[in-house]
C-alpha cells in the first residue's frame, strides 16, 4: 500500500511538472506572438495599425536594411499623427511560393507582399497599380525624382513591372542587377605574375591556361572559372551574353516587325538561305571553348560549393550577379576585383563580327513588391510600397545595407559599387535567343551544352544543332501548350474587357473614375494584337523549326 | 374613403421608393463586384435579384470568364437571350452580343475541347449587329476588331477586309482614342499579309499621335515608327526626325541607346540627354 | 484497464462508430480523395488550377510511348534490386546484436544505432552531396590521399554519366540503417530460448542456426520491409532531385518516375500528365506488392 501511494506520488508531481512546463511554454508563445504582431502598443492601443512587409530575401544586410527604413517609416507617420507598426517577414525562398498561395487563398495575406508565379496569380490576387503610378511619388520630394512621376523614377520605367499578359502593373521593381566575374587577384599573380585583369576573351583563356598550368606545376587544384553548374545559372548567362555579342546585330534586320524579333525569325531565315545557321552556333562553339576551364564535374556544383571553393583560394574567376558582389568582395581572405564579362573581339578566331559587350541599360530588374486585393489596410500599404522605392529609403536599403544596385534613376554610385553599375556605353542590347523558348526546352539546350563541355567533340555547333533537333519533339509540344495558354489568354482578355466596360458605363461614377476605367480597358484593347502576333509567331516557330535540316545549306 | 387607404398608399409608395433605391444599390453593388472581376461576390450579389436585367447579364458573364466554375453554354444561351430583348438598354443588349460572339469565335478556335458547341452561334452576324447598334462606340470597335482579324485571315475575303478595315477608321466618328488597337491591328497585318510597310506606317504614326493608354505600348510605338521609317520605307528624314524624338522623350530606355546608334549610321548627332518631361 | 467485449455488444455500441468516423473522414479527404482526384485529372490538361480541359486518353497514350518514363523504370529497377542487397547487412548487424551477451553492451549498441535516427534524411542527402563534390568533397580527398588519383585529379561522382547511378546506389554506405535493424531485432527476440536450446543439444551451428531458424522466423519482418522497400524505392526522388536537380543528372541519366511527375507538374506546368504517371507507378507498385505476397512465403 505505501509503494502504491509512494508511486501515486511520484505520478502526481509528475503530471504537475509536466503541467508547470505547459504553462510556461505557453506564457512564452503569447509573448512572441505579441512581439510579432507589434508589440504591446498594438494590444493597448487600438488605433495603432499593423501592416506587414513579407518576402524571401534573407541575404545579409536585406533585412537589417528594412527595419531601418521601418523604424524610420513609423516615425515619420507618427509625425503625420497616424500610428502605425511595420512587420517585416522573412520567408525562406524554397517555401516561399507555397506560403504566398496559401497566404493569398486564405484570405489574411501581408499588406505588401514579394510576388512570384503566374500572371494569373498576380491578376486575380494583387491589386492593379496603373491608377497610382502616374502620381508622383510624395515620399520623392526634396531629392532629384521630385518631379518624376512614380512610373518615371524607375530606371525602366516599369517596363520590367509590365505583365505581358494583363497588359497590367501587378508589382514594382525594388532592385537591379548585372552579371559581373570575381576574380581572385592574388591567385592571378601567382599563376601569371601579373596583377592585368583581362578586358577580352583572348586574355581571359589566356590567363585561365596559366591558372590550369600553374594548378598542375604545384599540385593545387585550381579552377580556373568556378561556375553555378546546378542550376546551369552562369551557363545561361554566359550563352546570352555571348550571343548578344556576336548576333545582337540581328535585331536590325531580322524582323519583318521592326526592331529586335523572335526565334521564328531566325528560323525562317536559316530556312530560305538568307542567315547562315553557323551565326547562331558560333556562341555555342565560343561556350564550349571557355567552358574547358570550368570546375570539373561543375554540373553537379552549386552555388554554396562554388562560393567555399572560391574562397578556399583556388578559384581564379566566378561569374555571378551583382547580388553577391559584397559577399565576395568581404569574406574573401584576398584580393577580389570586381571586374566585367571579358569582351570578345577580333583577336579571337569567332570574334570576326563581334559587336562588343551588352548594353545593360533598363535591364537585370528584381524584387517585384505588390499589395493583395485582400489587404485590410490598402492606403498604408500603397504608402508604405511607395516609401520603400522612394529615392532615399531605396538607396539606404538596396544600396548602403545590401549593397545592390537601386532600382531607381539618378543614383550615384561609389566605391566597389561603380563596378557593379550597367554598361551603358556600347550600342547594342540583348539579342534574341533563338534558342531559348524559355521553359524546360531550354533546359534541354542548357544540358545540351554542359554535354558539349564535357565530351569535346570536334564539332561543337554541329553536336549541338544535331542535339537541339533531336528535341524538336519536346520544343513542338511545349509550344502548342503556348498556343493554347495564349487562346485562354484572349479569353481571360475579353472576361477583362468586359468588366471595364460595364464598370466604365456605370452611371453613379464620376469622371475621373470613368477615365480609369475607360484607360484601363484602353490597355486591355491595345494587348489584343499582340497576343495574336504571340500566336502567329509561335505557330510560325513550330513550322519553321519542322524544317530546319540536319545538314549545313 | 380615400382618407382610409391614404396611409397604406403612401406607405407603398415610400416602400416602392426605398426598394428602388435599394434595388439602385444592389445593382451598383453588383456591377461594382463584377467589374472588380471578384466572380463568386458578382455571382452572390445577382443571385438575390435574379429577374433584374443586370444581374441576368453578369451572372451570365460570370459564368462565362470565371475560369473556376464555368458554365459556357448556359452563360451563352442566356447571352443570346438578352441580345435579343429590345426592352433592355442598349448598353446591356450590346455587352451580351459583343461577349457571346466574341466567345463562341474562340471556341471554334478549340474544336478539340468544345467540339462544335458554337457552331449555333453565327459570331460574324454577331459582331456586324453590336456594331450597328453602339456606332461609334467602344464596343463596336472592339467587335470590329475581333471581326476584322478573322476576315483578313480569310485569303478570299482578305482585300474586302483591308477595304473595309479602312473604311472602318476614317468613317468613325468617335473619340479617336478608341481607334489605337485597332491602328495597331492594322499595322500589323499590312506588314503581316502584304508587306506593306506605307501603310503600316501610316497607322503607327496615327495611332502615335492619337496616343495609346499603355505606356510601354507608346515607348515601343515611338520607336518602331522610327525604325520603320529609317529601315523598311528607307525615309531618312522621317527615320532621324523620330529616332531624336525618342530619345528625347525616353532617355533612359535601352532602346534609346539603340537609337543613338541607329542616328551615328545615318550621320547624325543625337540630341542631348536631358530631363523627362512631366505629364 | 482493458475489459472483453462481446463483437454483438460493440456492434451496438454506437459511441464507436462516431470516434472511428472522424479519422474515417479525415482519411478519405486527406488520402483518398487527393488519389481519386489524381485518377479523374490523368484525362485532363490541368495546370493544378484553374485550367481544365478534358483530352481522353492522350496522356495515357503519351506514357506508353515515353522513352524517357520507360528509362526511368529500368533506373528504379536498378535501385530496388540494389536495396534488396542492401537488405541483407541489418539483418546480419540483427543477428549479431541479439547474440551479444552482456545486456548493457547491448542496450548500448541499440542506442548508437537509434541516435543517427535523429538526423533529418535532408541533412544526411547533403552531406553525401558534400562526400560527392569532385573538388573538395571527401571521397576524392581520401582518393587523392591513398594515391589512387592525382591531387590535382577528380572523380566526377555526379557528373559523369557511368558513376552517377552507381554513386546513388553507394549512398548511404554501410546501409545498416537503425529502423530495419530494430525491426529484425525485435523479431529476433521474440524467439523461444528453447528452440536454441534444441538446436544447440542437436549440434547446429551458428550458420545452420541462421538459416534454419532465425531467418525463416523473422520472414514476416522481411517481407514487410521488402514491400515497403520496394513502394518507397518507386515513389522517392528526392534525394535525386537534391544531388542531381530537377532533370536527373546528365542527360536524364538518374530520371525516376517520381521526379518525373514532379518536372511535370511543378516544371512544365503538365500536372494532367503528372497524374498519368501517378497512376503507372500505382499499377506497378501494386503489381510487385502482388508478386511479393506471392514469392516470400513466411513458412514458420
Amino acid at each position: 500500500m505505501s509503494k502504491n501511494n509512494d508511486e501515486f506520488s511520484r505520478n502526481s508531481r509528475f503530471q504537475r511538472f509536466g503541467l508547470v512546463l505547459a504553462i510556461i511554454f505557453f506564457l512564452i508563445s503569447v509573448v512572441m506572438v505579441i512581439r510579432n504582431h507589434g508589440g504591446t502598443e498594438t494590444i493597448f492601443s487600438p488605433d495603432t495599425k499593423v501592416i506587414t512587409f513579407a518576402h524571401w530575401q534573407l541575404e545579409d544586410g536585406f533585412r537589417e536594411g528594412f527595419e531601418e527604413a521601418i523604424k524610420i517609416y513609423e516615425e515619420e507617420k507618427a509625425r503625420q499623427g497616424v500610428k502605425v507598426k511595420v512587420r517585416q517577414l522573412g520567408i525562406p525562398i524554397r517555401g516561399y511560393s507555397q506560403w504566398l498561395l496559401t497566404q493569398l487563398i486564405g484570405g489574411e495575406p501581408a499588406d505588401v507582399l514579394e510576388l512570384t508565379g503566374s500572371s494569373d496569380i498576380f491578376n486575380q490576387y494583387f491589386v492593379t497599380l496603373s491608377p497610382y503610378i502616374g502620381e508622383r511619388n510624395p515620399w520623392n520630394k526634396g531629392t532629384p525624382l521630385e518631379n518624376y512621376s512614380w512610373r518615371e523614377s524607375f530606371v525602366d520605367d516599369m517596363l520590367a513591372s509590365l505583365d505581358p499578359n494583363y497588359s497590367e502593373f501587378f508589382s514594382v521593381n525594388l532592385f537591379m542587377m548585372t552579371v559581373r566575374v570575381y576574380a581572385n587577384v592574388d591567385l592571378i599573380r601567382k599563376a601569371t605574375g601579373s596583377d592585368k585583369m583581362p578586358d577580352t576573351v583572348t586574355e581571359w583563356l589566356e590567363i585561365c591556361r596559366k591558372l590550369r598550368e600553374y594548378g598542375k606545376a604545384t599540385d593545387r587544384p585550381v579552377i580556373p572559372i568556378g561556375v553555378r553548374g546546378f542550376d546551369k545559372a552562369t551557363l545561361s548567362t554566359l550563352f546570352y551574353d555571348y550571343n548578344a555579342q556576336l548576333n545582337g546585330d540581328l535585331s536590325d534586320f531580322i524582323s519583318a516587325y521592326g526592331f529586335g524579333g523572335v526565334p521564328a525569325d531566325a528560323f525562317e531565315a536559316i530556312n530560305n538561305g538568307t542567315l547562315d545557321r553557323e551565326r547562331l552556333l558560333d556562341p555555342v562553339r565560343l561556350i564550349a571553348e571557355i567552358g574547358q576551364y570550368f570546375a570539373e564535374g561543375f554540373p553537379s556544383i552549386d552555388l554554396e560549393q562554388t562560393k567555399y571553393l572560391f574562397f578556399s583560394g583556388n578559384v581564379g574567376f566566378f561569374i555571378d550577379g551583382s547580388y553577391n558582389a559584397w559577399s565576395m568582395v568581404n569574406n574573401s581572405p584576398f584580393e577580389v576585383k570586381v571586374i566585367r564579362l571579358p569582351e570578345l573581339t577580333a583577336a579571337h578566331p569567332l570574334g570576326g563580327h563581334a559587336l562588343g559587350r551588352v548594353n545593360e541599360l533598363g535591364s537585370g530588374l528584381g524584387g517585384k513588391f505588390g499589395i493583395p486585393k485582400r489587404t485590410k489596410n490598402f492606403d498604408l500599404a500603397l504608402d508604405f510600397l511607395r516609401f520603400i522605392t522612394s529615392y532615399r529609403i531605396n538607396q539606404l536599403t538596396m544600396v548602403e545595407h545590401s549593397r545592390w544596385l537601386s532600382s531607381l534613376k539618378q543614383v550615384k554610385y561609389e566605391g566597389f559599387m561603380k563596378d557593379l553599375e550597367p554598361i551603358t556605353d556600347t550600342g547594342y542590347t540583348g539579342a534574341n535567343d533563338p534558342f531559348n523558348n524559355g521553359g524546360y526546352s531550354y533546359r534541354r539546350v542548357l544540358q545540351l551544352l554542359e554535354k558539349i563541355i564535357i565530351e569535346k567533340p570536334s564539332d561543337p555547333g554541329q553536336m549541338f544543332w544535331e542535339g537541339f533537333l533531336d528535341d524538336r519533339p519536346i520544343l513542338t509540344s511545349e509550344l502548342y501548350e503556348t498556343v493554347l495558354g495564349i487562346q485562354r489568354t484572349l479569353w481571360s482578355m475579353d472576361g477583362s474587357r468586359s468588366a471595364l466596360s460595364l464598370g466604365g458605363s456605370n452611371p453613379s461614377l464620376s469622371e475621373e473614375e470613368r477615365e480609369l476605367f475607360r484607360r484601363r480597358g484602353g490597355i486591355t484593347q491595345e494587348g489584343v494584337t499582340g497576343r495574336y502576333r504571340n500566336l502567329d509567331d509561335n505557330i510560325r516557330l513550330m513550322r519553321e523549326v519542322e524544317k530546319l535540316k540536319r545538314e549545313k545549306n | 374613403m380615400f382618407q382610409m387607404f391614404r396611409i397604406p398608399v403612401l406607405l407603398t409608395f415610400v416602400c416602392g421608393a426605398f426598394a428602388a433605391v435599394g434595388s439602385d444599390e444592389a445593382v451598383d453593388a453588383i456591377m461594382k463586384a463584377y467589374s472588380d472581376m471578384n466572380y463568386p461576390q458578382a455571382r452572390k450579389l445577382a443571385a438575390k435579384l435574379p429577374e433584374h436585367p443586370e444581374a441576368r447579364l453578369v451572372t451570365a458573364l460570370c459564368d462565362l470568364y470565371d475560369r473556376t466554375s464555368p458554365q459556357i453554354e448556359r452563360a451563352q444561351q442566356e447571352l443570346a437571350l438578352l441580345f435579343r430583348e429590345e426592352s433592355l438598354s442598349v448598353r446591356l443588349r450590346s455587352e451580351a452580343g459583343l461577349s457571346l460572339a466574341r466567345t463562341a469565335q474562340l471556341m471554334k478556335e478549340r474544336r478539340d475541347i468544345y467540339g462544335n458547341a458554337a457552331d449555333i452561334y453565327d459570331h460574324l452576324a454577331l459582331f456586324r449587329e453590336v456594331e450597328e447598334l453602339v456606332p461609334d462606340s467602344a464596343m463596336a470597335r472592339d467587335a470590329f476588331l475581333y471581326r476584322i482579324r478573322e476576315e483578313l485571315e480569310r485569303e478570299e475575303s482578305r482585300d474586302a477586309a483591308f477595304d473595309e478595315l479602312e473604311r472602318f477608321i476614317v468613317e468613325f466618328k468617335g473619340d479617336a482614342r478608341l481607334l489605337t488597337p485597332l491602328r495597331q491591328m492594322a499595322e500589323y497585318e499590312y506588314i503581316r499579309l502584304r508587306s506593306d510597310y506605307a501603310n503600316a506606317v501610316r497607322h503607327l504614326e496615327a495611332a502615335c499621335a492619337e496616343g495609346f493608354d499603355n505606356p510601354s505600348e507608346a515607348r515601343s510605338a515611338s520607336f518602331r515608327l522610327a525604325f520603320l521609317c529609317d529601315r523598311k520605307l528607307k525615309d531618312r528624314e522621317r527615320g532621324i526626325r523620330y529616332y531624336r524624338k525618342f530619345i528625347s522623350e525616353y532617355p533612359f530606355a535601352a532602346l534609346s541607346i539603340v537609337a543613338k546608334r541607329f542616328l551615328k549610321e545615318l550621320g547624325e548627332e543625337s540630341v542631348e540627354v536631358g530631363d523627362v518631361e512631366e505629364q | 484497464m482493458a475489459i472483453e467485449v462481446s463483437v454483438k455488444k460493440l456492434r451496438n455500441y454506437y459511441p464507436a462508430y462516431f470516434l472511428i468516423a472522424i479519422p474515417l473522414f479525415l482519411v478519405l479527404l486527406f488520402s483518398y480523395h487527393p488519389i481519386v482526384n489524381g485518377f479523374i485529372h490523368m484525362f485532363y490538361r490541368w495546370d493544378g488550377d484553374t485550367v481544365e480541359e478534358f483530352i481522353g486518353l492522350e496522356y495515357m497514350w503519351r506514357v506508353i510511348h515515353d522513352s524517357e518514363l520507360l528509362h526511368s523504370f529500368w533506373v528504379v529497377t536498378i535501385f530496388v534490386v540494389a536495396n534488396v542487397v542492401k537488405m541483407i547487412l541489418p539483418i546480419l548487424v540483427a543477428v549479431v546484436l541479439h547474440h551479444v551477451i552482456n545486456d548493457r553492451i547491448g542496450y548500448l549498441y541499440r542506442i548508437l544505432f537509434v541516435v543517427p535516427m535523429i538526423i533529418p534524411a535532408m541533412v544526411g542527402i547533403l552531406i553525401w552531396k558534400y562526400f560527392y563534390e569532385p573538388n573538395s568533397g571527401i571521397l576524392n580527398g581520401m582518393l587523392r590521399a591513398f594515391g589512387f588519383i592525382g591531387p590535382t585529379e577528380t572523380v566526377q561522382w555526379l557528373s559523369d554519366p557511368a558513376l552517377v547511378i552507381p554513386s546513388l546506389v553507394f549512398m548511404g554506405f554501410p546501409w545498416v540503417g537503425a529502423f530495419g535493424v530494430l525491426i529484425y531485432l525485435a523479431g529476433l527476440q521474440g524467439i523461444s530460448e528453447d528452440i536454441y536450446e534444441a538446436a544447440e543439444i542437436d549440434g547446429a551451428g551458428a550458420l545452420t542456426v541462421f538459416f534454419k531458424i532465425e531467418l525463416p522466423l523473422i520472414m514476416t519482418q522481411v517481407r514487410i520491409n521488402l514491400v515497403l522497400m520496394i513502394i518507397s524505392t518507386i515513389q522517392s526522388w528526392e534525394n535525386i532531385f537534391l544531388f542531381l536537380g530537377a532533370d536527373g543528372g546528365p542527360g536524364g541519366i538518374a530520371m525516376v518516375p517520381g521526379l518525373m511527375i514532379f518536372r511535370e507538374a511543378f516544371s512544365r506546368g503538365l500536372f494532367g500528365y503528372g497524374c498519368a504517371i501517378g497512376f503507372v507507378i500505382f499499377v506497378v507498385t501494386l503489381a510487385l506488392t502482388l508478386i511479393n505476397n506471392k514469392i516470400v512465403r513466411v513458412n514458420k
